[in-house]
């Protein structure tokens, strides 16, 4: 087990023969999250989140130091094998927020599960990709400026092999850059989703975003200015604040309810 | 090369104070009406001899200007003259609604049938005094609103916008500019920082009121390295050069004149009376520190950039727009003293003698 996370407790779950890692923090309603292709890290985001959510983070088995995953065969079984890990965790009905691969993953539960779910939050979703940009062949330099406006403010990087693990995986189930099938899936799904997009994403063009606003029935698209892909990392408080007025009033979110008043 | 008459539309009448803000008590409607027919009778001149834009920019609390929404005034010159272009240069983007900014430039550009040019620019600091914007933010709120405006003018879907300076949960632009997928745009670039930004947003240059040739052309030149190191290549029509002109019939006509008129002066009336010089100074350090903003346009005493009889001007004209490389010549022929015959028939030899001459002489070629 990795070193205990400040403020989150830890826990596993069983499914589908998995162990899968659980850290949690908070209290309030249920948000679960799965994170992106490098693995799960607490963001500054998920800290702000849980003041007032109770945040469940996942593990996607194959991820971290969990043993290597051979066996899942594709994204949407390894979404009902986290499927199943939530409500092994005793979370019946949640907000579900992912990250990029997690997004896509999370994406895939809703389209199956979508019954289980209060909202969905999509950050730099993976789910449509620009062929032309392929990750594994970037430089670690080329990466990270891919990843983040503001690279220190990242997670210290992970042991090479647990990278090599990950994006073998990730490159094995994430699919076509662009699958007509999850299209007409999409298509169905009602529940109501934010995607977030950095403006600087140079992983995912951010043009891609209108691609979920053109086939989702309730989509809020918001670009966040000034962060790449990784929008946890470099605008934390603009996600956590995001993501918490969405998940308090969904569509309605768009509806200012601050006051202009300046002295009362 | 493109001509451009820059016209500041000005307010004048006997006995306006020095200083800004200028109290508004001086406007007179019948005074105002003058100024405008003035400022038309410019434009007329220039649109006969062929000049290809006409130019306002956005200036606040002062008869200098009678456009502090330069896209309304461009917006009214559109219809006055269908041939020409009515280019704003520019917004004072910090003090705006992005979005807003957006739609009006759009209507513009629509009504225009597409024959505008927008310039996005900072202003000069004491404009952030119009509406309360803290210089010490206007540079990030600049370089945020010009991507809000570009997202708004090209997103195909509503989108939210989570800024650092701006937050909207939904934009969806109408009408887009006719100009697809957006009008030209101009940036500033009075300071090296910003002649690289521009080469990077792969936008034109302005260059406005620079003291020296030699300045002028190390921020062209910078600009084109940076351009060609973001993979483009400027041409000299994507130089805008904002300087001052009088021609007279003959040099020393126009020496005599330009001295006696203060008509390189670009502050004009802004300059304050001596008696609040100090406390002028007080408020410009204060704005003007945390700006980041440099560059101090040429004030009282100075001399137009240029200046003389017809072929003098041709002569400067050519040499300055060949050794900086620029190939719009946003030209301004009016100064606060100086009568309006006067300004009138500078802009009439300019069109008549001047501007043949450097058609014939081809593009600038830096």
């Amino acid at each position: 087990m990795s070193d205990p996370v400040p403020g989150f407790t830890e826990r596993a779950v069983e499914a589908d023969g998995f162990t899968i890692r659980v850290l949690e923090a908070g209290a309030g309603r249920p948000l679960v999250y799965f994170h992106g292709g490098g693995g799960l890290h607490v963001s500054p985001a998920h800290r702000l989140l849980a003041e007032r959510f109770r945040v469940s983070a996942f593990e996607l088995p194959g991820f971290g130091e969990s043993p290597e995953n051979t066996r899942t065969a594709t994204l949407d079984e390894l979404a009902a094998t986290m499927a199943a890990a939530v409500a092994a965790a005793g979370i019946d009905r949640y907000a579900l927020y992912g990250t990029s691969f997690g997004a896509a993953t999370a994406l895939r539960l809703a389209v199956a599960f979508e019954e289980r779910l209060e909202s969905l939050v999509l950050e730099s979703p993976a789910a449509f990709r620009d062929p032309a940009v392929n990750p594994s062949a970037l430089t670690p330099d080329e990466l990270r400026r891919a990843l983040f406006v503001r690279p220190e403010n990242g997670p210290p990087p992970q042991p090479l092999p647990v990278i090599q693990k990950q994006l073998a995986l990730l490159n094995r189930l994430i699919g076509p850059a662009a699958d007509p099938e999850l299209r007409e899936r999409m298509r169905g799904l009602a529940v109501p989703t934010l995607v977030v997009v950095g403006r600087s994403d140079g992983l995912i063009p951010p043009a891609l975003g209108r691609v979920y606003k053109e086939l989702l029935v309730s989509c809020s698209l918001v670009y966040v200015y000034d962060a790449a892909h990784e929008v946890q990392f470099d605008r934390p408080e603009a996600l956590a604040g995001l993501v918490g007025d969405f998940l308090d009033r969904q569509e309605a979110f768009i509806v200012q309810n601050r006051s202009h008043v300046l002295v009362p | 090369m493109l001509f451009s008459l820059f016209n500041t539309m000005g307010y004048e009448a006997p006995g306006l104070p020095y200083g800004w803000p200028t109290p508004a008590k001086h406007w007179q409607p019948e005074l105002a009406r003058e100024s405008m027919a003035r400022n038309w009778e410019l434009c007329d001149v220039a649109v006969e001899h062929g000049f290809d834009w006409l130019t306002v920019a956005e200036h606040h609390y002062s008869p200098g200007q009678l456009a502090p929404n330069p896209v309304v005034m461009a917006t009214a010159i559109s219809q006055r003259y269908p041939e020409t272009t009515a280019a704003v240069l520019g917004v004072v983007l910090p003090l705006a609604n992005p979005v807003r900014v957006a739609e009006e430039l759009a209507i513009l550009d629509t009504v225009a049938d597409g024959r505008t040019v927008v310039g996005f620019f900072r202003g000069i600091p004491n404009e952030y005094l119009t509406y309360g914007t803290n210089p010490a933010e206007s540079r990030a709120m600049y370089e945020e609103g010009i991507e809000l405006i570009m997202a708004a003018w090209t997103e195909p879907e509503p989108f939210g916008w989570e800024g650092r300076y701006y937050q909207f949960r939904t934009v969806s632009v109408w009408p887009r500019p006719l100009q697809q997928p957006t009008p030209p745009i101009v940036l500033a670039g009075t300071s090296p920082y910003s002649a690289q930004f521009a080469a990077r947003k792969r936008a034109k240059l302005a260059l406005s009121f620079l003291n020296t040739v030699d300045a002028a052309a190390e921020l062209a030149e910078l600009y084109r390295t940076t351009a060609a190191e973001e993979g483009w290549e400027p041409t000299p029509e994507d130089i805008v050069f904002r300087a001052r002109v009088y021609v007279a019939e003959t040099d020393e006509q126009a020496q005599e004149e330009a001295r006696r008129y203060d008509l390189g002066n670009v502050l004009g009336r802004m300059v304050p009376p001596p008696e609040r010089m100090a406390a002028n100074q007080k408020i410009l350090g204060a704005a003007f520190g945390p700006s980041g903003f440099r560059h101090h346009p040429p004030g009282p005493g100075s001399l137009p950039e240029y200046l003389g009889g017809p072929d003098t001007v041709a002569r400067q004209v050519r040499e300055a727009s060949e050794r900086i490389g620029y190939g719009v010549c946003d030209f301004i022929f009016t100064g606060h003293l100086l009568p309006h015959e006067k300004a009138l028939r500078s802009l009439e030899l300019f069109g008549a003698e001047v501007v043949p001459q450097l058609r014939e002489a081809g593009v600038a070629a830096a």
